[in-house]
């Protein structure tokens, strides 16, 4: 591949990226860094957990995106019965035409390019598992046939977090299949002025499609996959591999503030999901800063979204009241003394 | 001109950067990396050593008036502490260009740091390492970019100074300071000093050594002065010159033979004439009968006298004391000197001792003329007499008690026969007596006379 060829790669990879970002700012106010992390996490091939308060966005953010990219997209709101099958899809009796009857396989919402799970934590465990196979190996399995979703999956997740009551923690292994989690804080005063100058007239912003509806899975995947040739030096993946390590107990032995606070309040540090996400994300970030390798900085700017939901806290971290996030900003600053 | 030109187009072609091509692009980076670490290290280096002469030179112009002027106990603390300060010092510059120094593996890393590479050229030469590293999509554009960067790393932009100025410029001024006290040094030398010889204990006063500081007009040599808490002779001194202060005194005494050449020889020659007056005072004395005995278990010293005509100078071996203290020995000393030399003077004719210390002569310096000097064929003059007593067999200034006054008493005998130089007497033909004594006796200034 030729210098040029590649360069222009990049620059048509930096061309959707902002379009695609500019458009979901026509109708999304606010939330600029949200939304990039959202567009990086899609473009690595992850899927995001997002949470919010109701009403700031969560559903907007998602059917923007999905309309910017001309991708098909559900939705599903979790609720305390919502079945697998709800999800999945299920087998049903058909009668054909020569009056034989037969199971066929009815799809579920599931079956999509986006698909939003509103408020995932009111469903039960085993219905929050119903998309564990699908996130992590895109394909759904019912009654022992799996069947591939189409290419590109991504799925975002939302947490209520003020309406604990009847809701089921997810469990770590649900957690550790999104890339990243995103806080969607409260809008200040001058977006929400904005937020109502623009969705209260009779003519609200629509979004644009950026791809063109035929072509545009199979951009999306072209572009998936040139993340994925971006370069990582090995010294990149070496302070990867640090940062990680240094959020488990067991391999932080220092004396400094992050290993004595990551021993205190992390009872589980991040899994090697969390490397493969923060490299894949730092993919992204260097592509958009128009480069064809990774930097330490690429690393470091996406490592809280990346790490801080795969953190399991102590009862120690609970009572004090020490965030996940904190964490891993103590154990950046300890990473970053580590660089070879 | 021409040859100007002609070495800048050379630079350049030298300078020139090749066209990296994905095969041949890492060993070019490497290449080049090599050229930027021989430069910064050779600064590195150069950096240390115009830092070592800096310190060097300075401590060494702290050490040089030292040297010249302090005396010998003085001198060795400072040296020692100066030596100290200097070994930290290199431990310290040792640290720091170890900590500077552009190894192999961290080569690459520090030239990023220096230019706005981004990483690129770090991520080329590691992903080089590995099998598949020369493949990818984006190799050949990280290639391209690593070619198009070369100069920006070259080693006179990673290194803009081939010389360390500040150190440099620190060096040079720590040596021209150096010279410069070296030069105002030899322009001062010591004065010779006169020697003078006194029957007199110089109390407080401490023996004259050519290793101490140079300086006084006058140098009395008198009888050591007991003290009480060396009535006991001990079998081990306690200022047995070790070899570290014999190192630090031959310094001392190399440089002050540097500095001041000749004029410091005629200081140590007087200091020792100041030691073989000691001698021939005391053959002086021997002649008088009865105060051989007591005179015979005594040490002689030369103690430097205070100056007639200059404030007094800080006497060696008391720098701990006060400097009122010392100058009230000083005068002490100079009252007894003067003393001395009246005695001398009045009683040169009864006692055959050296006398004629200070401003005043004594024709009769070096003894009475004999009495018949044409009843034997030679006469003795006590020119280099040395009778002093070696001072590794007992503490300075330790003497046994006289014999008691009782004359049936028994003296308490001492342990071994006392040490002693070989006594040097010139034997000279009777019949030059009197030329020889007109020759070394100095003359009464009639006028100073009384």
């Amino acid at each position: 591949m030729t210098p040029a060829v590649a360069s222009a790669a990049i620059e048509d990879f930096q061309q959707v990226f902002a379009a695609v970002r500019a458009e979901i700012a026509r109708v999304v106010i606010g939330h600029e860094n949200a939304i990039e992390t959202i567009l990086t996490a899609f473009f690595a091939g992850g899927h995001v957990l997002i949470e919010g308060v109701p009403g700031i966005g969560k559903t907007l953010i998602v059917r923007s995106l999905a309309e910017a990219l001309n991708l098909s997209s559900n939705r599903i709101q979790f609720t305390v019965d919502l079945m697998p099958a709800d999800i999945t899809g299920t087998r049903i009796i058909t009668e054909s035409a020569s009056g034989q009857r037969e199971l066929s396989f009815v799809p579920g919402p599931i079956f999509t390019h986006l698909l939003l799970g509103d408020e995932i934590n009111r469903a039960t465990p085993k219905t929050q598992s119903a998309l564990l196979e699908a996130m992590a190996e895109h394909q759904v399995t019912v009654a022992g046939t799996s069947y591939r979703l189409m290419p590109p999956f991504f799925v975002l997740a939302t947490l209520n977090p003020i309406e604990m009551e009847g809701t089921y923690q997810l469990p770590e292994a649900q957690l550790d299949r999104f890339l990243f989690k995103v806080l969607l804080a409260y809008p200040s005063e001058a977006e929400l002025i904005r937020i109502l100058a623009t969705t209260t007239t009779a003519d609200p912003p629509t979004i644009r499609p950026v791809l063109d509806p035929e072509q545009a899975p199979a951009r999306v995947e072209g572009l998936k996959r040139l993340v994925r040739e971006v370069l990582v030096a090995p010294h990149v993946e070496q302070y990867v591999a640090r940062l990680v390590r240094l959020t488990t107990p067991a391999a932080a032995r220092g004396d400094g503030d992050a290993e004595v606070e990551v021993r205190r309040y992390v009872t589980y540090g991040a899994s090697p999901r969390g490397a493969q996400s923060l490299v894949l994300g730092a993919k992204v970030m260097a592509l958009l800063d128009g480069r064809p390798h990774v930097t330490y900085d690429d690393v470091d700017k996406l490592a809280v979204a990346a790490l801080r939901h795969r953190l399991v806290m102590s009862f120690a971290a609970e009572a004090a009241g020490v965030a996940p996030a904190h964490i891993v900003e103590r154990v950046l600053v300890a990473a970053r003394r580590l660089r070879s | 001109m021409t040859g100007l030109r002609a070495f800048t187009s050379l630079v350049s072609v030298r300078d020139a950067m090749p066209e990296l091509t994905p095969t041949g692009a890492v060993d070019v980076v490497q290449r080049q990396v090599r050229r930027v670490r021989r430069r910064k290290n050779l600064y590195e280096l150069q950096r240390a050593l115009y830092w070592a002469i800096a310190a060097g030179a300075g401590l060494a112009t702290f050490l040089l008036p030292l040297a010249l002027f302090a005396p010998a106990r003085l001198f060795a603390g400072a040296a020692w502490g100066t030596l100290a300060v200097l070994a930290g010092f290199a431990l310290i510059l040792l640290a720091a260009t170890r900590r500077r120094w552009l190894a192999a593996p961290r080569a690459i890393a520090w030239i990023e740091s220096q230019s706005p590479l981004a990483g690129r050229l770090r991520t080329l030469v590691e992903l080089a390492t590995r099998p598949n590293g020369g493949r990818g999509f984006f190799h050949a554009l990280l290639v391209s970019e690593v070619g198009r960067d070369l100069e920006a790393w070259t080693p006179r932009r990673v290194v803009p100074r081939a010389v360390p100025r500040a150190a440099l410029a620190t060096a040079l001024a720590a040596l021209v300071l150096l010279v410069s006290v070296a030069q105002l040094a030899s322009f001062a030398p010591p004065p010779t000093p006169a020697v003078g010889v006194s029957d007199q204990p110089l109390a407080g006063e401490r023996s004259v050594t050519p290793d101490d500081a140079a300086g006084g007009e006058r140098v009395v040599v008198a009888p050591g002065v007991p003290s009480d808490d060396d009535a006991e002779p001990s079998p081990v001194r306690d200022d047995v010159p070790s070899r570290l202060s014999n190192l630090s005194s031959q310094i001392q005494e190399n440089v002050r033979q540097q500095v001041w050449g000749k004029a410091w020889e005629r200081v140590r020659d007087a200091l020792a004439r100041a030691g073989t007056s000691g001698g021939a005072a005391r053959d002086g004395q021997e002649t008088n009968g009865d105060e051989v005995t007591a005179n015979d278990t005594e040490d002689w010293e030369a103690a430097r006298s205070p100056s007639a005509t200059g404030a007094p100078r800080r006497r060696p071996g008391v720098g701990k004391q006060t400097a009122e203290s010392d100058e009230a020995k000083a005068d002490q000393n100079q009252d007894q000197a003067t003393t001395h030399d009246a005695d001398r003077e009045t009683q040169s004719d009864d006692a055959n001792g050296g006398g004629g210390a200070g401003t005043g002569t004594a024709p009769h310096l070096f003894g009475g003329p004999t009495v018949d000097p044409a009843g034997s064929g030679s006469f003795e003059l006590a020119l280099a007499a040395r009778m002093r007593t070696d001072r590794a067999h007992g503490k300075r200034g330790t003497r046994a008690a006289g014999p008691s006054a009782d004359p049936d008493a028994q003296p308490a005998l001492a342990a071994e026969q006392r040490r002693e130089s070989a006594a040097h007497r010139m034997t000279v033909p009777a019949a030059y007596e009197t030329v020889v004594r007109e020759v070394f006796a100095h003359r009464r200034v009639e006028t100073e006379q009384p």
